[in-house]
């Protein structure tokens, strides 16, 4: 038989049995579209969890100590310029950034006439400016110093650190936090007291309150980077100095030579997030501690793949009833065929055409069910994202914008139910395969029917 | 094949057997049956009901496997046939009309006699067109596109004949095929056959219960118990079935 022919006869008996064919059409389709909807909304919580994570800083970023940690040969690792090397020669590793700071020293910074403006927790760390670009660091604001000098790099709120000493306490400070928006973005920022970029900061390096042996030495801030948690709280209201004049800084107030520093963490940058493990994995075997976004985002990701399963499930249990239903429609269409089917038989036709007919009958009720399924899904995906977007709200704008956007997402929204390409094209294949493993069973039993029943009279 | 079918008798059966098992018990419809029927012969197998004329029938065209014995038909032997090779056989070689017409219900007329024909993979086109000149052979010009539903039984009954014959086959199975029409369509149907076969020296072999029947065939065989209690020839064929005598 042709198999043009075969699609017509399939047709044909489909659309003999309307009602049948709608009923059990109808069946995939709830299968369908549940399983897409479930899933989407797993994919959704995905998407903005990547996006959670993603504010939350540089996922490629691993933060390396030493910890008191042995290497395989027994001796205590080190944080040394030999250790940068070894580091930055693991594969996928980009870049390799060195940090140290004066932890165990009080350090207070002053701005402005007559030390105006205090801060009394100053979080100053030494890295390598050069490798900043590199790392991944976005500058805002004016140009990264290159060689030291005590030139540095303020953090994107680091005037805010300070308060004014002029002023009486509860009024001393400008408070960049009641005016930040819910999701977390700093929106119409009230001025700090003074612009960093043009204003000489003094660095005041004490041992403890009591010490009188101040160090003092004069800052200028070439630079503002946009604040990463990921890279350390400095990029937010700190300083980050060149790790050479952070050397002789440390040299000078700890009174040691400058090679016998070591320094405090590295930051180690991958080509991809998806080397995060890999390289991790490595320099723990090295013997180091490290840190990074990855066992959080693991963690994050695994936890929204078991909703996801679970909403997957519960839509799958209804694609199963489905499948039963298929195969009920086909078995009752087999016995009603019976003496059709050999007449077929009886006239020529093939074992193989038979069995082909009845698979497409089953396949074509799942290939409906799951294209109209699909679209309906995409229209219940549309119509829940510009819900959960605020379209239909009294006080919300609806413009035709916002149905691309509940569709293929944005930059500033997140969804509630997104539907991938693959989905959809899933989607439709597992309800065709749905189709074909419950005709599978009714198939083979129109196989078995001789071409003897065209002769039995009823 | 067909170049087989020049050669020898249409059909050879050779120590027949064939039982049922129906609950504890051992039926058994055919004794031990042995038959050549030539071709371009038109043979009426008549028996009583119980008299394993049908059970006859089901052998010969393979429908049944045989308990023992064997088949030939144009030579080949077609009880020992896989079903694959039975269709292909059937396509080629044998044609079917059925007590009942057992046409199509939601197929046409032209659709019905083009069935055999869609099988073999023929084009929508060229089937249908012979199906139409098929049709109007057997006088149903007007009747292309109308469904079973929509004629009389000899109407149908015509519809299946012109099925049965549209794909030229060398043997054609009639199982009672006026059993349900009135005696003056029983005429015309039976006219039909015989001239169908005479044409393209075609074998028929007709099955009934009807005495009726046996004066449209060239040969008798009256089965009674299983068994071939007679056999008479009315008109005389050869083997070659190219020069009918007698008529």
């Amino acid at each position: 038989m042709r198999f043009s022919d075969i699609l017509r006869m399939c047709f044909e008996n489909l659309k003999r049995r309307k009602g049948r064919t709608f009923l059990t059409v109808l069946g995939v389709f709830i299968g369908c579209v549940s399983i897409i909807v479930m899933v989407s909304i797993g994919v959704g919580m995905k998407e903005s969890n990547d996006k959670t994570l993603a504010e939350m800083g540089d996922l490629t970023i691993i933060e390396v100590s030493s910890q008191g940690g042995k290497n395989i040969n027994g001796k205590t690792v080190k944080l040394n310029d030999e250790a940068l090397k070894t580091i930055s020669a693991i594969p996928n590793v980009t870049a390799v950034m060195p940090k140290t700071s004066l932890d165990e020293f009080s350090i207070k910074m002053t701005a402005g006439i007559n030390d105006r403006y205090k801060c009394e927790w100053a979080t100053l760390v030494g890295v390598d400016l050069k490798a900043m670009q590199s790392m991944g660091y976005t500058v805002l604001d004016g140009k990264t110093p290159q060689d030291g000098g005590y030139t540095v790099v303020g953090g994107q709120f680091f005037a805010y650190a300070f308060t004014d000493s002029f002023m009486p306490e509860g009024r001393n400070q400008i408070d960049r936090w009641s005016n930040m928006s819910e999701d977390g973005k700093s929106e119409n920022l009230p001025d700090p007291y003074f612009n960093p970029l043009n204003t000489p900061i003094m660095l005041h390096i004490t041992k403890d309150a009591e010490d009188k042996n101040e160090l003092t030495q004069e800052l200028k801030i070439g630079a503002i980077v946009k604040e990463d948690y990921s890279k350390g709280y400095e990029t937010s209201e700190g300083i980050l100095m060149d790790i050479k004049d952070m050397k002789a800084l440390i040299a000078k107030v700890k009174e040691i030579p400058v090679n016998n520093i070591e320094y405090s963490t590295f930051l180690v940058k991958t080509d991809h997030i998806n080397s995060v493990q890999e390289v991790e994995k490595q320099i723990k075997e090295l013997g180091y501690g490290t840190y990074s976004m990855e066992s959080i985002r693991k963690s994050m990701e695994k936890s929204s793949r078991q909703i996801q399963m679970l909403l997957g499930g519960l839509g799958a249990i209804s694609l199963f009833v489905a499948a039963i239903g298929i195969t009920n429609t086909m078995i009752m269409s087999i016995s009603e065929r019976t003496k059709e089917i050999g007449i077929m038989k009886a006239l020529g036709c093939y074992v193989k055409d038979i069995r082909l007919l009845f698979l497409m009958e089953a396949g074509s009720i799942g290939l409906i069910g799951g294209v109209v399924g699909c679209f309906v899904s995409i229209l219940a995906s549309i119509g829940t994202n510009l819900f959960s977007m605020g379209a239909f709200s009294p006080e919300g704008t609806f413009t035709l914008s916002m149905i691309k956007d509940a569709l293929f997402g944005g930059k500033d929204i997140t969804r509630l139910s997104v539907i991938p390409i693959e989905l959809i094209v899933f989607g439709i294949l597992f309800s065709v395969l749905v189709g074909l493993v419950s005709g599978y069973y009714p198939a083979n039993k129109a196989v078995k029917i001789t071409a003897l029943e065209a002769i039995k009279s009823d | 094949m067909r170049e087989d079918f020049k050669n020898g008798p249409a059909i050879e059966v050779r120590n027949l057997r064939k039982e049922y098992i129906m609950g504890t018990e051992r039926v058994v419809a055919l004794k031990n049956v042995n038959l050549t029927i030539n071709r371009g012969e038109i043979c009426c197998i008549f028996g009583t009901s119980g008299s394993g004329k049908s059970t006859l029938l089901n052998q010969l065209a393979a429908l049944e496997k045989p308990t023992r014995g064997g088949v030939k038909i144009g030579g080949v032997l077609i009880s020992a046939m896989n079903e694959n090779q039975l269709a292909t056989f059937r396509q080629r070689h044998l044609g079917f009309v059925f007590q009942a017409y057992n046409l199509l219900s939601e197929l046409t007329a032209v659709e019905n006699v083009a069935l055999p024909l869609v099988f073999r993979g023929m084009s929508k086109e060229s089937r249908e067109l012979e199906a139409k000149k098929m049709l109007i052979k057997v006088g149903l010009k007007d009747r292309f596109h109308h469904f079973p539903g929509q004629m009389s039984g000899g109407q149908q009954q015509r519809v299946g004949i012109a099925r049965a014959f549209i794909a030229r086959p060398e043997v054609v199975f009639a199982d009672e095929p006026t059993g349900n029409l009135d005696s003056k369509t029983t005429k015309e149907v039976m006219a039909m056959i015989k001239d169908f076969a005479r044409k393209f020296n075609q074998t028929i072999v007709l099955v009934s219960h009807d005495p009726e029947m046996t004066e449209y065939a060239d040969r008798v065989i009256t089965l009674i118990d299983g068994e071939i209690v007679s056999d008479v020839c009315k008109n005389h064929i050869d083997k070659t079935g190219d020069n009918i005598k007698n008529e």
